[in-house]
């Protein structure tokens, strides 16, 4: 399976677009089964926030932010590397299991953290501006500013794109190459700039 | 002999990726700088808020965030090239995803007691939000997929 992957790939390079084997086509862009679980995360958000309970509100924008944080690390400076030096159909394979996954899960934690953290900050009246940690909140504000358009502008259509070239019968390897190469480094710049947050949420906390 | 990732590295300098990229107008770069407005924006209000504060520098930021977008839409329609079925397809579902989002966001706000002047700026930004970023996810789907077929 290997040799006649690795054969196909070169073939691509050399000779155009080439027939994907089917094991990489057969996946769901986006996996139904989970939906319910995101449903059910999401309600429980809207919830708190209508509840204005601090331990749920603290629950969410904790696990959320630490999930969040933890799985950009991982993936920019852990999964980028090694995918780096994997052949690219096993590059193709691992992106057509990983990626429907990550299309579910990083909104779901961006929503439970950035929902959660603002009514939070609400209820502890730190928005105000006379609050001690108004500025740090602002910094982070604008940390996750700039996170949001790389996200949203950057790293999500890429992701998407991926989806979509591997579904084809005759997917480019250059284009999921070029477009995983966008979405690893973005999510190791993400989190790297996580870290940054985690540095005034804790000060914020210590405050 | 150069190795299968040197070649792929080559294939994507020289070859066909590069060369669509090209060929397309900036509408997705145009999308993000349409983003990027309204997150600024969206920062300085949240930076202020819930207390009283000018709307001018939010509204301003808005209306030039509208512009581009609208500018980048003129753009997308005015393409030959572009595959109106692929982009629709994505565009729906993603139009529907962010909608509910920016309508969550448009809840935390009026459940907070916003009302008035702020609660229509907020509003405004919020539409861009719903409706930018799956133009930006669809025209790129589009961009790289239909070129490749």
């Amino acid at each position: 399976m290997t040799e006649i992957s690795s054969q196909s790939f070169e073939q691509s390079i050399d000779q155009g677009p080439i027939v994907s084997p089917p094991l990489f086509r057969d996946f769901k862009i986006i996996p139904i089964k989970a939906l319910p679980l995101v449903a059910a995360v999401v309600i429980g958000l809207v919830i708190s926030i209508a509840g204005n309970w601090t331990w749920a509100l603290d629950f969410y924008h904790v696990v959320g932010g630490g999930f969040w944080t933890a799985i950009d690390l991982f993936l920019g400076f852990v999964i980028g590397p090694i995918m780096n030096k994997m052949s690219i159909p096993a590059r193709m394979e691992f992106t057509s299991k990983l990626m429907p996954k990550v299309v579910l899960i990083m909104p779901t934690l961006v929503t439970m953290t950035l929902g959660s953290g603002f009514q939070l900050a609400r209820k502890l009246n730190n928005l105000s501006t006379g609050a001690p940690a108004h500025g740090w909140l602002v910094l982070s504000f604008a940390i996750v500013g700039v996170m949001t358009v790389i996200a949203m502008g950057i790293l999500q259509p890429a992701n998407v794109t991926v989806l979509f070239e591997l579904k084809k019968e005759h997917p480019n390897g250059a284009v999921i190459a070029k477009l995983m190469k966008r979405f690893i480094y973005t999510a190791g710049i993400m989190g790297a700039m996580q870290v940054g947050t985690l540095v005034i949420m804790t000060r914020v906390a210590s405050l | 002999m150069s190795s299968t990732p040197d070649k792929l590295a080559a294939a994507s300098k020289s070859g066909e990726v590069s060369n669509i990229k090209h060929s397309y107008p900036p509408i997705a770069e145009m999308g993000v700088v349409s983003l990027a407005l309204i997150v600024v924006g969206g920062v300085y209000t949240a930076s202020h808020y819930p207390h009283s504060f000018s709307l001018l520098i939010p509204t301003i930021l808005a209306g030039l965030s509208w512009a581009v977008f609208l500018v980048a839409l003129g753009l997308l329609f005015k393409m030959k090239a572009l595959a109106r079925e692929i982009f629709f397809k994505v565009g729906k579902w993603t139009l529907l995803v962010y909608s509910l989002i920016a309508g969550m966001l448009e809840y935390v706000f009026v459940y907070d007691g916003t009302r008035g002047s702020a609660l229509i700026v907020i509003t405004v930004m919020l539409a861009m939000f719903a409706i930018d970023i799956p133009m930006i996810i669809a025209f790129t789907v589009d961009h790289f997929t239909s070129n490749n077929n």
